[in-house]
């Protein structure tokens, strides 16, 4: 529970840090939505899974 | 119940509406807000099961949460409706008269997977039909938005043509001067600053009358009023340019956090817990909250006007309409929603009707009675799921993450008692929240950032003070 709550961490240091670096384009879509968009949810259904099929062996 | 029936506690028509408002918005916490929609659901299907019966205090406490969000799920539907051309009651008691009478029927389950997987294929559909009609895959839509001059409205819009309609009170701050047209008879606020001073008018306006507003007014609209605009101008409340929204700041960090406290352990309060081969339910949820995440994208780059009325169903709603190939399909997306409401409500008078025991049908009936006549007063949808997932944070969440082991203190189990302190808690800050210090505002805002703690922390002294 505490590893996926952890993946939220992410956007809050980049709203925090100076300079805005959630706002910097990589392909033209800004880092901020990079990560909510696509790191950050392939990373929590991936922990899930594997905590799910980890509990029910 | 298998988790995809659990998951349908929070895939309700309030958190895809709002979800794609915000994102059309640009509103500071939108990456943050999506994200979140799919994580705490997540970490509420990895916690662990709970074996007993839950005591009295817990199951009145689930069945406040459920109301809430049952009224605020209930709310989109009213407005669709509304934007249908029916009246706002007609929606509300559809839905609520289908999920009685589906919810109250014995023996059959296989509805509530059914509703879930058609509300949410009703609205990945749709979604497809308008990334095929705009020729624009969502990250192109994005950089579409965000390469915008300005967000202007447009000649077909119906904020231009019939006139608009607002859900709720909502005050505009205007950055160039408009002319509107009152539809309906109403009465218009407009603050005026005049050097250090403002000036507030009230205008008495019938139908076909005119006002102006010049820069740097604010316009204060009652909820139900109609209104045009004129074509060509820039929406007012929206970000001046496509550059502003995708680069729309970032949150206050205590928001922002109370924000997730409320959406994660209101979660883990509400959906349950995932049993084996359950790798179905985190697909879905990431398929529908990006799939609302788009629309509020297409939004923007097609019809930036679409959150000017407050309604978290006119994105929805009014976005097929803007694009040609998806014309028509609006009422599949109102089937949708009342197909994600129905599935919703199966799941919540799981977690709350299983332990109310003979009783739960009445209760189950008071709770949707209650939850739909709360929903055909104006509203925020996303102020009734914030307060619903709080409590059930403060209540739920909070004692059970405790882990009280079933001990027990005057005949009461100490979940029980943390459920009170919990409730007494989070009622309080709701009560004192105006008269809270400007410091305080999150707390006041999310009184689960308090009261969540509460609860926790009586669970975790009553063991103490029983183990010491």
């Amino acid at each position: 529970m505490v590893a996926l709550t952890s993946l939220l961490a992410p956007l809050l240091l980049l709203a925090l840090l100076p300079g805005a670096p959630g706002a910097v384009r990589v392909a033209g879509v800004s880092l901020a939505w990079w990560y909510a968009g696509l790191v950050g949810p392939v990373l929590a259904v991936g922990l899930t899974t594997a905590l799910l099929v980890r509990a029910s062996e | 119940m298998i988790a995809l029936h659990g998951i349908a506690a929070w895939t309700g028509p309030v958190l895809v509406g709002a979800v794609a408002t915000r994102v059309a918005a640009g509103a500071p916490d939108a990456p943050l807000l999506v994200l979140a929609v799919v994580v705490a659901p997540l970490v509420a299907l990895v916690q662990p099961r709970v074996a007993e019966t839950p005591h009295v205090v817990c199951a009145a406490a689930a069945a406040v949460s459920a109301t809430l969000v049952l009224a605020a799920s209930l709310v989109p539907l009213g407005d669709a409706a509304l934007l249908l051309g029916a009246r706002r009651w007609h929606g509300v008691a559809l839905a609520a008269v289908l999920a009685l009478l589906l919810t109250l029927t014995p023996g059959r389950h296989g509805w509530r997977l059914a509703a879930l997987a058609a509300g949410g294929g009703a609205l990945l559909l749709v979604l497809g039909v308008l990334a095929s009609g705009t020729a624009r895959a969502p990250w192109d839509a994005w950089r579409d938005a965000a390469a915008r001059p300005a967000l202007r409205f447009g000649e077909a819009s119906p904020w231009v043509t019939e006139g608009g309609w607002f859900a709720r009170r909502t005050s505009l701050a205007f950055a160039e001067g408009h002319r509107l047209v009152a539809v309906t008879p109403g009465t218009f606020r407009v603050v005026e600053q005049e050097g250090a001073s403002y000036v507030v008018r009230d205008w008495r306006l019938a139908a076909g009358d005119p006002l102006s507003v010049r820069p740097g007014d604010r316009l204060t609209v009652e909820a139900g009023s109609r209104v045009r605009f004129e074509a060509g101008k820039r929406v007012p409340g929206a970000a001046s340019s496509g550059a502003v929204w995708a680069e729309a700041g970032a949150a206050p960090l205590a928001t922002s956090v109370a924000a997730l406290v409320t959406l994660v352990l209101g979660a883990i309060g509400l959906v349950p817990p995932a049993g084996r081969r359950a790798m179905a339910a985190p697909a879905a949820l990431v398929a529908l909250a990006l799939g609302a995440a788009c629309w509020g994208v297409y939004a923007v780059a097609t019809t930036p006007d679409v959150m000017l009325g407050g309604s978290v169903a006119e994105p929805l709603l009014r976005l097929p309409e803007a694009v040609p190939r998806a014309r028509g399909l609006a009422p599949v997306v109102a089937l949708g929603l009342l197909a994600l409401f129905v599935a919703a409500a199966g799941a919540l008078r799981e977690r709350v009707g299983a332990p109310a025991g003979s009783r739960g049908a009445v209760v189950w009936a008071a709770m949707l009675a209650l939850a739909a006549v709360g929903s055909l007063w104006p509203f925020d949808p996303w102020f009734l799921l914030m307060a619903g997932l709080g409590f059930a944070a403060a209540t739920i969440a909070a004692p059970r993450l405790a882990a009280g082991g079933g001990r027990r203190v005057a005949g009461w189990p100490v979940e029980a008692i943390g459920a009170l302190a919990g409730g007494v808690a989070f009622v309080g800050v709701v009560v004192l929240g105006p008269r809270l210090p400007v410091a305080l505002g999150a707390v006041a805002e999310s009184p689960a950032l308090l009261a969540a703690p509460a609860g926790w922390l009586a669970v975790r002294l009553l063991r103490w003070t029983r183990l010491a």
